[in-house]
């Protein structure tokens, strides 16, 4: 095996206190509402899959993504699922160190570390070239801005993986040549950056392509995705699998629906990404924001807050099972009410029918001046429909008047 | 062109969830029944609010257009200001940035845009004034 890939999502160098312990497994920063940007998803996939998949697209035959709170081996990241153990204090930086090791001891020729954090498109040949042309033992990936937490370490040196690694990706413990990249970044630093990775994404900005079939051109809709008939989806925008647009709902500018999202009846989503199992209540406007999880940043007022009430942002299930049981009892809850409610209808349309026809036995004279003109007949004796005067007047309420 | 009639400017409470909305409702309710209310809601403390509180916001607004009054906000917090965009109440309502400021536009009969021209035209007169210009005067009077 000739290259293998470790990707690191979370923890970050400012989390190291002076003699290199890892002080915070899961940055404040780089994360909406607990859990790291990386984890989360853009058009269909989350940014840790897109990374995974574009290594394996450049002929990186393995790929290990460890988070905090998790070790997600590369089985994992084909079948698109990302299962964490939940052990908050297992130490990614140690766990990092144990895979290079197994790749070292199955031969690989050299390891590509990268912490997420930042995305970034390098081209990852062009990297290769670079490091074995320097013949450096690391190789460290910059932009004009700085580093990108990226590096291409020879497997047979675990002493300067492991300072690497120590030194959160941004130091090596031999003077290197840093590899000067001009290619796509994105910081992913804060919920805008996730935004606008999206949005590049679906404007074709960036290397991400949106996990979907393209219906119309710039509208993506993945499978099982539920779009009402009177719903508008405007391009460019995605919607993900098993997402569920109701009635009179608008998606446009950018936005993006996620998995198992539901939107529903006329909320309007412009430039808004709606995280994966989240519900956006009846009637709402979210306009540059990213929602989920109980929160909703508003991205031109730099605000997140949090939102108790279900009613506007509330979290669906994941269980498929218990989705399937809250919506037949919304259903039987639905029909009864329906029910009663045509009943009384009904009784009303009596009712009004009564008031017509006591109306027509009331003689002429009390309904004021006689019509100049005849009531026309009616046309044939087969027209039972009711029949009005010519003027035939309609009063509406306005207030109290 | 001034009014004589008070502005009452009320602050709310900090989490404006069902049970806080209700309470709150009580209270105004007396304020809201009086002759042309003139109301300011303060909503500097608030840091959670729900569609309750959106719901109670409407029903005060309702009820002081039953009396011909005016209900205005003040001061929203980040908090308050994202709720009010998301469930599109903030177009209902007029918003100031501070309480003084809400309280002061119940005492002019001009709206706003209308006081900025007139605004304009004062410090065009001036300006003119300054240049020995008699035109920008008579627009300005």
């Amino acid at each position: 095996m000739d290259l293998a890939a470790i990707i690191i999502v979370g923890a970050r160098r400012e989390d190291f206190d002076t003699a290199g312990n890892n002080q915070l497994a899961r940055p404040a920063s780089e994360s909406f509402a607990d859990i790291p940007l990386a984890l989360l998803d853009v058009v269909g996939k989350s940014v840790v899959h897109h990374v995974a998949d574009r290594l394996r697209r450049a002929g990186v035959e393995a790929v290990t993504a460890l988070t905090a709170e998790a070790l997600c081996e590369p089985a994992a990241l084909r079948d698109g699922q990302l299962q964490p153990a939940c052990r908050q204090d297992t130490d990614i930086w140690r766990a990092a160190e144990e895979a290079f090791s197994a790749y070292a001891c199955e031969g690989v020729e050299n390891v590509l570390l990268l912490r997420l954090g930042p995305y970034a498109e390098f081209d990852l040949n062009a990297l290769l070239d670079f490091h074995r042309n320097r013949r450096q033992n690391t190789t460290l990936v910059f932009d004009q801005n700085g580093p990108l937490d990226i590096a291409v370490v020879q497997a047979a040196r675990r002493n300067d993986a492991t300072f690497l690694m120590r030194n959160g990706l941004r130091a090596a413990r031999l003077p290197a040549e840093p590899y000067v990249t001009q290619a796509y970044v994105n910081q992913l630093q804060t919920a805008q950056d996730l935004r606008r990775l999206a949005q590049d994404a679906l404007l074709m900005r960036c290397d991400i392509h949106p996990h979907g079939q393209e219906l119309k051109p710039g509208v993506w809709v993945a499978e099982r995705a539920r779009i009402h008939r009177t719903a508008r989806v405007l391009a460019p925008a995605f919607v993900g699998a098993h997402a569920k647009l109701r009635a009179a709902s608008v998606v446009t500018r950018c936005s993006t629906v996620e998995h198992h999202a539901e939107v529903d009846c006329g909320t309007v989503l412009e430039d808004t990404t709606v995280l994966p199992y989240t519900y956006v209540g009846t009637g709402l406007d979210a306009a540059h924001a990213v929602a989920g999880f109980g929160r909703i940043v508003q991205l031109r007022r730099q605000t997140e807050v949090e939102i108790a009430d279900s009613r506007l942002l509330g979290t669906v299930t994941a269980s498929a099972t218990w989705r399937t049981v809250k919506s037949a009892a919304s259903l039987a809850a639905y029909l009864p009410v329906q029910a009663v409610r045509g009943l009384l209808r009904g009784g009303r349309r009596a009712q009004s029918a009564a008031v017509a026809h006591t109306d027509a036995e009331i003689p002429a004279s009390h309904h004021g001046p006689a019509p100049l003109e005849p009531t026309p007949e009616p046309l044939s004796a087969s027209n039972q429909g009711p029949q009005f005067a010519g003027d035939f007047a309609v009063v509406r309420r306005y207030g109290n008047e | 062109m001034g009014t004589s009639r008070p502005v009452i400017v009320k602050r709310m409470p900090d989490r404006i969830n069902l049970q806080q909305a209700r309470e709150f409702s009580r209270e105004v309710q007396p304020l809201l029944r009086s002759d042309r209310p003139q109301l300011v809601f303060d909503f500097s403390s608030v840091r959670r609010m729900d569609a309750a509180g959106v719901d109670m916001l409407l029903e005060c607004m309702a009820e002081v257009m039953k009396y011909d009054g005016d209900l205005k906000l003040a001061a929203l917090s980040p908090q308050a200001a994202v709720v009010l965009e998301l469930t599109r109440a903030d177009r209902l309502f007029e918003i100031y940035e501070t309480v003084s400021d809400a309280v002061r536009s119940f005492s002019g009969f001009l709206p706003n845009a209308m006081r900025k021209y007139a605004e304009w035209g004062v410090a065009a007169a001036a300006s003119s004034v300054e240049n020995g210009d008699d035109t920008s005067s008579k627009i300005a009077a």
